[in-house]
C-alpha cells in the first residue's frame, strides 16, 4: 500500500525531476547565448578596464588589451577578446606596459635642418638600458598619484623593488579581484536565467500547476518518474563537483537511463553539414575539414533534452487538443466546463476536459503555472539536482526495511 | 625621390570618441538617441542589418536609406579594435604608390567635445600612447600630429606637457635615421575653442622655434562640439593673441567680433540639449581666425586643411543654408583661404576630403580648384607649391574608398600629383628622409 505522504513526496520528486531536466535546457540555452554574444569575454574585459582605469594617468585597460600577449589570445577572424586571462599573464603584461613606457621614451634632439632632407635628429642616449626594474620604478614615480598608482607603489615597496616578487603581489590582487568578478558575473547570469526560464516555460508550454495535477492523478506516470528520479539522483551523486556544473554530464544522468533506440525516435537527430556529407559520401571524409560545430553541438544537446522529455512522457508542449490552444476549439463547441466534466467523468481525462475548455479560472491557473515554471527553471540545474538528491534520500529513508533489503539483494 | 605622402588621415577608433559622438550628424533621430545608435553600430549584427536595409533601399530610386551604407563603411573602420589596425588599412592603400609611403595621422583630443561625461571613452593620453606604439612599429611611415586643446592644458603647462611627445623618439633600424614620436600639431577648433586663444600662444612660439607644422581643420561641417554649453565657449569678444600696432590683426579682430555678434543676433549661437551647434561651431574654425597667428608667428607653418570644403569652392548659394550664412559671412571660405595663401607664404592647404569631388573634371569644383592652383602669391610663386595631397581617411569612407581616391587624384591631377604628394609635404613636414 502506498502511504499518502509517500504519494505527495513522489509527486514532488517527479516535479523536481522535470525541473531538473528542463533546467539543463535553460542552462544550455544560456551557455549558447553567452557563447554567441561573447558575454563572458566582454564581462572580463569590462572588469579589467574597471580595475585598471586611471583617469589621472592613462587607461591601462586599453593598453593592456592592446599588448601583444593579450592580442595573441584574441580570435582574429571573429575579433573576439579572450574569455580567460591567467593571473600570471596579467602580472606580466601590467609590468610590461608600465615599464615599456619609460623604456620607449628615448630623448631625441635636433642636430640640424637641411632643405629637402628635413630636420635631422639624433638620440640623446646612445645605448638603451634594458633594466625592467629601473624602468618600472622610473615610470611609476613619474605617474600622477591616483588610487591605482598608489596601490602599485605599495606593491612595489612590499616586493622590495623587485619585479619578480611584484608579480606575486599582482597575481594575488588579480585572483582576489577575479573571485569578486565571478560573483558579479553569476549575479548577472541570474537575470538571464530568469528570461530564458520564461522563454522555455512558454516555448514548451510548461505549466507547473498542470504538471502537479497530472502527477497527482496519473499513478503510472508518477511512479515511472519517481523511479527515474532515483536513478538520476544515483548517477548525479557520483559526479565530481566540476562535472556537476557541466551540462553534458548532467544530461548523461538522464540519457544513460533511456535506451538509444528510444532516444533515436524521440529526438530529431540534428546533424551538421559535414556529418551529413560524410554519411552519404564516405569517400569525401578525408577531403573535408572539420568545421566549427559549436552551434550544432548546442542544438544537439537541446534536442536531447527534448527527446528525453518526450521519452519520459512528460506532459508539456503545444497541442491543439490541450490548453491553451484547445481554448479556441472548446469555445466553438458551445459547452460549459461543467457539462464537459459530467460528460467525460473523473480522472485525468475529466481534469483535462475542464482545463482544455478555458474558463477564466483555468486561464488564471494556466498563467500562474507558467509563471511558477519560469521562476523555477531560472534556479539552474545544479539547484534542482541537489534538491532531487535530498528528496530521494528522504524517500529512501521512509521506505520499509524489507523494501530496502529487497533492493540490495 | 621624396617619399609619397598622405598628409591627412585619422587613426582613432570608436573607443576614442565620446559616447554621444554621433550627435555630430545633423539627423534628428540620431541626435535624440546617440548612445543607442552608437551601440547598434558598434555591433556587427547592427551594421549588418543597416547594410541590408541599405542594399534594399538602393533598389528604389531617391531612397535615402542607401546613404546609411556610407556611414556603415565609415563606422566599419572606426570599430576596428586598435588604432594600429586602422593605420594599417591606410598604409596598405598608400603602399601601392610607394613602399616608403608616409602617412600623417592626426590625433584629436575629444575629451572636451561633450559637456557630459562618457563612460566608454578612453582618455586622450591613452589614445596618444597607442599612437606612439604605431610610430615605434612604423617609424619611417607613420607621422602623427599631436592634438591640442586649450581646455586640456594651457600656456607653459601645455608646452611642458607637449614637449616629451616631440622630444622623444625612435631609431629606424634600417636607415639609422631618428624620428621624433610626433611630427606636428593638430588643431580642431570646431571641438570648442578658438585657434587665436591666448592659452595656445606659448605652444605656437615653441612650434615656430622648432619648425613644427600645424594642421587645422577648415570646413564648415565635420566633427563639432556636441555639448550643451556652447554660449559659454563663445563670448561676444573672445580673448585673443594680441599684437600691438598691426592693421591686419586689428581688422581681423574687429571682423571676428562682428561675426560673433551677428551669429548671436541670428540665434545661431544658442545652448542646445541636442548638441545642435552646427552653425555656432563654424565660428571656431573660420579661416579668418588664423590671421592673428599668422601675423604674430610669421614663420609658423600652418595648413588650412580641405581648402574650406567643396561647398565653399562651389559657392553658388541662391537659397538654402549656405545662402543664409553668406548673408552675414562673406566672402566664402575657399576665397578667404586663397587670399590668405597669397598673403602668408607659410600658409598651406590640402585637398583632403575635398578631393572626393574631383572625379568630375568638368565640374565647377574641379575647375575652380585648378584655376586656384595657377594663381600666384605676393612673391610671384604659384599657390600650387603649397597644396598637399591628403585623403582624410577614414572620414572619406563615407564618400569613396581610399584606393579610389588615390587613383582618381593621380589621374585627374597628373600635372601636380608629385608636387602635392612628394615635394610640398616635405617642405611642410621637414621630417628626415
Amino acid at each position: 500500500m502506498v502511504l499518502p505522504d509517500n504519494n505527495v513526496l513522489d509527486i514532488i520528486i517527479s516535479l523536481v525531476l522535470i525541473y531538473a531536466l528542463l533546467s539543463i535546457l535553460v542552462s544550455i540555452l544560456l551557455e549558447w547565448y553567452n557563447q554567441k554574444t561573447r558575454a563572458r569575454a566582454k564581462f572580463l574585459r569590462n572588469a579589467i578596464f574597471q580595475l585598471l582605469k586611471d583617469p589621472l594617468n592613462v587607461h591601462y585597460g586599453e593598453l593592456f588589451y592592446n599588448h601583444y600577449l593579450i592580442e595573441g589570445l584574441k580570435n582574429r577572424e571573429l575579433k573576439t577578446v579572450p574569455q580567460y586571462i591567467s593571473s600570471q599573464l596579467f602580472s606580466e603584461v601590467l609590468i610590461d606596459i608600465i615599464a615599456n613606457r619609460k623604456l620607449h621614451d628615448n630623448p631625441v634632439k635636433i642636430t640640424g635642418h637641411s632643405g629637402d632632407v628635413g630636420k635631422q635628429y639624433e638620440m640623446v642616449n646612445d645605448r638603451i638600458e634594458l633594466d625592467i626594474n629601473k624602468h618600472f620604478e622610473e615610470e611609476l614615480n613619474s605617474l600622477n598619484p591616483s588610487p591605482l598608482t598608489d596601490t602599485l607603489r605599495s606593491f612595489w615597496q612590499k616586493s622590495g623593488k623587485d619585479t619578480t616578487k611584484l608579480k606575486d603581489h599582482l597575481k594575488f590582487w588579480f585572483d582576489d579581484y577575479m573571485d569578486r568578478v565571478s560573483g558579479w558575473y553569476k549575479k548577472g547570469q541570474q537575470k538571464k536565467l530568469l528570461w530564458i526560464g520564461f522563454l522555455v516555460a512558454i516555448a514548451l508550454n510548461v505549466d507547473s500547476l498542470h504538471l502537479l495535477k497530472i502527477l497527482s492523478l496519473d499513478d503510472a506516470l508518477r511512479n515511472q518518474l519517481a523511479a527515474t528520479a532515483e536513478n538520476v539522483a544515483d548517477h548525479y551523486q557520483v559526479l565530481s563537483e566540476a562535472e556537476k556544473m557541466n551540462n553534458s554530464k548532467l544530461l548523461e544522468t538522464f540519457s544513460k537511463l533511456i535506451p538509444d533506440s528510444v532516444l533515436r525516435d524521440t529526438t530529431t537527430g540534428i546533424k551538421d553539414l559535414r556529418t551529413i556529407v560524410v554519411e552519404n559520401y564516405p569517400q569525401l571524409k578525408d577531403q573535408l575539414k572539420p568545421n566549427d560545430s559549436v552551434d550544432i553541438k548546442y542544438m544537439q544537446r537541446a534536442d536531447s533534452v527534448l527527446g528525453i522529455a518526450n521519452a519520459l512522457n512528460i506532459p508539456i508542449g503545444w497541442d491543439e487538443n490541450s490548453a491553451p490552444l484547445s481554448w479556441k476549439w472548446c469555445l466553438c463547441w458551445g459547452l460549459t466546463p461543467k457539462q464537459t466534466f459530467v460528460a467525460r467523468g473523473d480522472g485525468v481525462l475529466g481534469y483535462n476536459q475542464i482545463r482544455n475548455f478555458g474558463s477564466p479560472k483555468s486561464k488564471f491557473f494556466y498563467v500562474l503555472g507558467i509563471l511558477i515554471s519560469g521562476i523555477s527553471l531560472s534556479f539552474g540545474a545544479p539547484f534542482w539536482f541537489d534538491t532531487l538528491v535530498k528528496l530521494v534520500n528522504i524517500r529512501r529513508a521512509g521506505k520499509k526495511p524489507e523494501a530496502v533489503n529487497e533492493t540490495t539483494k | 625621390m621624396l617619399p609619397f605622402t598622405n598628409i591627412h588621415t585619422h587613426v582613432f577608433t570608436s573607443s576614442c570618441v565620446p559616447d554621444r559622438f554621433l550627435m555630430i550628424l545633423p539627423v534628428g533621430v540620431v541626435r535624440r538617441f546617440p548612445n543607442k545608435i552608437k551601440s547598434v553600430l558598434d555591433s556587427k549584427l547592427g551594421r549588418w542589418l543597416i547594410r541590408w536595409l541599405a542594399d534594399w533601399g538602393e533598389e528604389k530610386k531617391n531612397n535615402r536609406r542607401k546613404e546609411f551604407d556610407k556611414y556603415v563603411a565609415f563606422v566599419d573602420v572606426a570599430v576596428q579594435s586598435t588604432q594600429l589596425e586602422v593605420f594599417q588599412r591606410a598604409f596598405e592603400a598608400g603602399k601601392i604608390y610607394d613602399h616608403a609611403v608616409r602617412i600623417v595621422g592626426l590625433t584629436m583630443n575629444m575629451d572636451h567635445m561633450d559637456s557630459l561625461p562618457s563612460q566608454n571613452q578612453i582618455s586622450f593620453e591613452t589614445q596618444l600612447e597607442e599612437v606612439k606604439d604605431i610610430k615605434r612599429y612604423y617609424p619611417a611611415n607613420f607621422f602623427p600630429f599631436l592634438g591640442i586643446d586649450p581646455r586640456h592644458k594651457s600656456g607653459v603647462d601645455l608646452v611642458s606637457w607637449a614637449r616629451p611627445y616631440f622630444e622623444t623618439g625612435v631609431l629606424h633600424k634600417d636607415t639609422g635615421r631618428v624620428f621624433p614620436f610626433f611630427s606636428g600639431i593638430k588643431l580642431y577648433p570646431a571641438l570648442g575653442f578658438f585657434p587665436f586663444d591666448p592659452r595656445l600662444e606659448e605652444l605656437y612660439k615653441y612650434a615656430e622655434k622648432n619648425q613644427l607644422p600645424v594642421m587645422t581643420h577648415c570646413t564648415r561641417v565635420g566633427t563639432q562640439y556636441i555639448g550643451t554649453k556652447i554660449e559659454s565657449l563663445i563670448p561676444e569678444s573672445p580673448a585673443m593673441i594680441s599684437i600691438a600696432n598691426n592693421n591686419n590683426f586689428a581688422k581681423a579682430r574687429n571682423s571676428i567680433n562682428a561675426r560673433i555678434s551677428k551669429f548671436y543676433e541670428k540665434g545661431w549661437v544658442k545652448n542646445s540639449d541636442r548638441g545642435e551647434n552646427d552653425r555656432a561651431c563654424d565660428l571656431f574654425g573660420h579661416p579668418e581666425n588664423y590671421v592673428p597667428l599668422l601675423e604674430k608667428f610669421p614663420n609658423l607653418k600652418l595648413c588650412l586643411a580641405h581648402m574650406g570644403g567643396s561647398n565653399e569652392i562651389l559657392d553658388a548659394p541662391n537659397k538654402g543654408e549656405l545662402a543664409e550664412i553668406r548673408e552675414v559671412d562673406t566672402p566664402g571660405w575657399f576665397e578667404r583661404v586663397t587670399s590668405m595663401m597669397k598673403e602668408y607664404p607659410n600658409l598651406y592647404t590640402d585637398i583632403s576630403y575635398t578631393l572626393s569631388d574631383f572625379e568630375d573634371t568638368t565640374g565647377v569644383v574641379f575647375q575652380r580648384f585648378t584655376s586656384f592652383l595657377v594663381e600666384q602669391d605676393r612673391n610671384g610663386r604659384p599657390l600650387s607649391e603649397r597644396v598637399m595631397f591628403g585623403t582624410d581617411f577614414f572620414m572619406t569612407e563615407m564618400e569613396k574608398r581610399e584606393a579610389e581616391l588615390y587613383f582618381n587624384t593621380q589621374r585627374n591631377l597628373r600635372r601636380w600629383f608629385d608636387d602635392f604628394a612628394r615635394i610640398n609635404p616635405q617642405k611642410f613636414l621637414m621630417q628626415p628622409v
